[in-house]
């Protein structure tokens, strides 16, 4: 069986794996006053920045969507993608930027299965975040030495759907026995996500309620938050 | 018993570019290539030591990024409110903070508020953001390869880049063991080399290995590569007088190429083109022709700004290809138990440099057997290498299968290296003056209190009233014993109780 790695000794040769749900539910996003192409620039930066930091550090997008979750990076592709080195970026932030936005697009280009799923007001969460624990997995088992450290970031608009909630809640105590926390950070939305909550405090993430001024907010706080978890001993609160 | 002596390997790119004056900086900040690679790389190298060091390179990019894109003005109060309140964190955020602002990135402000550097905040967010015109990461060449349909170019493909660095590098580290070979490497290489003083010039019959060279090689790739840079960089502003920000910034812009991808040498300033020959011969650049407009970064130039384990990584996934055994690159060492050293190598260069510490038995194609005893590491540590340097050379080039143990590598083998090591420096020599025939306990007394409060004694004995005075307090105390002497002489009028302690060296 799996041995539990130690991930309570922060080594300076980790690599941080950061697995990030996007919730895309567009009607709830058309609802907000802060844009969801907007919200993804600021996201794509936060990405950018996240892997500015280290040269090991990983990063894996889901996008909740209404009634279907899916893989925005990393998709394995049969054709070779074109190599167009632009030089003005750095080469690995482009790679992954072109990546999102245009499985995104494609993404919310089929209409159907939103439109055939009964609950629009939602998104498939409990989906998105086992295939995110699976994800993780994979990687930690290929991960020989043990330097992988991976945390679930959620960035959520919709209210929570409670027909979601058994298996949020398995999700959540499987990512706790993994010891990957999970932070949460809610732009839009009147209610407290009840059972986002109760996953950040669970696992041991953080949680960001943002209900006024949402613009810059996710690149700001994400970033103060964020690594709280590994810098902790010396640490930012 | 010769002191040995241990040179640090301080020439580590933070400490470089510290020492740089704050215009210099500035101007370096201009390109984001140049941004990026300092925020992973050298901030890496902040803490020298790894026990002390650990998280503080963290700490560091966590306050960068913090302020990178808040547009509130922030105190030095502000700041260490984020910090949790115990006295560990406190100093490392202060440390960090000090080091931050060597680098002239953090700068503190007359009203006490604490800034990015404006060019490094700007071009660091055109970095992550995308934006701007710099080009900063690599022009490519554009043309199509005019040579692709005859056959007298091949085009490099990643294979060939591997072997040329590999050749290359090797080159000159076989040079520095001394090994025979044919081609000796070029001009510039043995200027390098003398300058950094991991080779000196021996009588007449040309160059051979310091101590510091002894520990070069034990380093890693990347440590090697860097400090070779540092060197050259020195030389190259003092002699050639390049410009050190073009030739820093090209450095970093190599760390962000794409192996196997040929880049347009149009846009390199003439300093930056001068580089480029020099560059080939070290391993780092390929170039079809030495005036072809394109040249191809390889591996040693890529993972320069990506730390250790890029290397590994990356040379573990190109072996996979060749049908090799399961030893890659690195990790081809097994350390038994019973002190016996199995290294799954055949390179020249490694079992030389496996000579250094080892005692060598036997060769067979595919492997070379040694053995680590008293000996052998004693004369690796007359040499200079020290323990901590040969055990992590056993662990960087552990064959994978050491990997499967508890600990990588037999704790005995550990500890008994340490051990001889420690037997070297059993007795530790100072030269002093030893103050003897103190005639009363009251006068050992006296001199003893004066001579702690300047704080030169090295040793005393009370029952035998001997005191061992260090020799820079020597005079003073000398001066002091005279002083009284006279002054009981004026005092007491006679001699009989005047008596102090001779000095004897």
């Amino acid at each position: 069986m799996s041995v539990l790695k130690d991930t309570s000794t922060v080594n300076e040769e980790d690599a941080n794996l950061l697995v990030l749900i996007i919730d895309t539910n567009p009607i709830v996003w058309n609802k907000s006053n802060f844009p969801l192409k907007e919200a993804l620039r600021h996201i794509l930066v936060f990405i950018n920045a996240h892997l500015a930091l280290k040269h090991d550090n990983d990063v894996a997008i889901i996008a909740s969507h209404v009634g279907v979750s899916k893989f925005l990076y990393p998709i394995p592709t049969h054709e070779n993608s074109d190599k167009t080195i632009f030089p003005n970026m750095y080469q690995k932030f482009r790679v992954i930027d072109e990546k999102v936005i245009a499985n995104m697009s494609a993404l919310f280009e089929d209409v159907d299965t939103p439109n055939n799923y009964p609950d629009k007001a939602s998104s498939m969460v409990a989906g998105a975040l086992s295939m995110a624990l699976c994800y993780i997995n994979r990687i930690t088992k290929a991960d020989e030495i043990g330097h992988v450290k991976s945390r679930i970031l959620i960035i959520s608009v919709s209210p929570d759907s409670p027909y979601q909630y058994i298996s949020i809640m398995n999700c959540i105590f499987s990512a706790q026995k993994l010891c990957i926390p999970i932070d949460v950070c809610k732009v839009h939305g009147t209610d407290t996500p009840v059972f986002l909550q109760q996953a950040s405090h669970i696992t041991g993430g953080k949680s960001v309620w943002t209900l006024e001024r949402p613009v810059s907010v996710i690149k700001r706080l994400s970033m103060l938050d964020m690594y709280a978890q590994f810098v902790c001993q010396v640490s930012l609160i | 018993m010769p002191t040995v002596i241990v040179a640090h390997f301080k020439t580590n790119i933070y400490e470089y570019l510290e020492a740089l004056q704050k215009s210099t900086l500035d101007k370096l900040y201009e390109e984001p290539a140049t941004c990026l690679a300092i925020f992973r790389f050298v901030f890496s190298s902040f803490g020298y030591d790894p026990s002390k060091g650990e998280l503080l390179p963290s700490l560091a990019r966590q306050l960068v990024m913090s302020l990178l894109f808040s547009t509130q003005v922030m105190s030095k109060a502000d700041l260490r409110q984020w910090i949790k309140n115990d006295k560990e964190s406190m100093s490392k955020f202060e440390e960090a903070l000090d080091k931050l602002q060597k680098l002239h990135i953090m700068i503190e402000q007359e009203t006490k508020t604490i800034v990015l550097n404006s060019s490094f905040k700007q071009k660091f967010q055109e970095c992550l953001t995308g934006g701007g015109t710099h080009q900063s990461f690599g022009r490519l060449y554009n043309k199509p390869h005019r040579h692709s349909q005859s056959n007298s170019h091949k085009l490099p493909d990643i294979k060939l880049l591997d072997e040329h660095a590999k050749t290359k590098w090797e080159e000159i580290l076989h040079f520095m063991v001394g090994t025979d070979r044919m081609n000796s490497p070029g001009a510039s290489v043995l200027k390098v080399v003398t300058k950094a003083n991991l080779m000196r010039e021996k009588e007449g019959k040309g160059l051979e290995i310091t101590n510091k060279g002894f520990q070069f090689l034990l380093q890693d790739v990347n440590t090697q590569v860097w400090a070779f840079l540092i060197q050259y960089l020195d030389l190259a502003s003092e002699m050639l007088h390049m410009n050190v920000v073009e030739v820093l910034n090209f450095f970093f812009m190599l760390g962000s190429l794409e192996l196997g991808q040929d880049y347009s040498v149009e846009g390199l300033t003439d300093t930056q083109r001068q580089l480029l020959d020099d560059l080939t011969n070290y391993g780092l650049i390929y170039r079809p022709k030495k005036s072809s407009k394109r040249y191809y970064p390889t591996r040693l130039a890529t993972t320069l700004t990506s730390g250790n384990s890029a290397i590994v990584s990356n040379s573990a996934s190109s072996n996979l290809t060749d049908d090799d055994d399961s030893a890659t690159e690195q990790g081809f060492i097994i350390v038994e138990t019973n002190y016996k050293l199995y290294a799954y190598t055949s390179s020249q260069l490694q079992i030389s440099v496996l000579n250094l510490f080892c005692n060598l038995q036997y060769q067979f194609s595919n492997m070379v057997t040694a053995e680590i005893n008293r000996e052998s590491v004693r004369k690796a540590l007359k040499h200079g290498i020290t323990a901590s340097q040969i055990i992590s050379y056993l662990t960087s080039h552990a064959h994978p299968q050491m990997k499967k143990r508890p600990a990588l590598l037999p704790s005995t083998v550990v500890d008994q290296i340490q051990l001889w090591e420690m037997e070297l420096n059993r007795l530790v020599i100072t030269n002093c003056y030893l103050y003897k025939e103190f005639r009363t306990f009251a006068d050992y007394e006296v001199v003893l209190k004066h001579a702690n409060t300047l704080g030169v004694v090295i040793w005393s004995s009370d029952s035998k009233r001997m005191i061992g005075i260090a020799e820079a307090g020597h005079e003073r105390v000398k001066a002091f014993i005279k002083r009284k002497i006279v002054q009981r002489r004026s005092n007491g009028g006679d001699t009989t109780s005047s008596a102090s302690g001779t000095p004897a060296r």
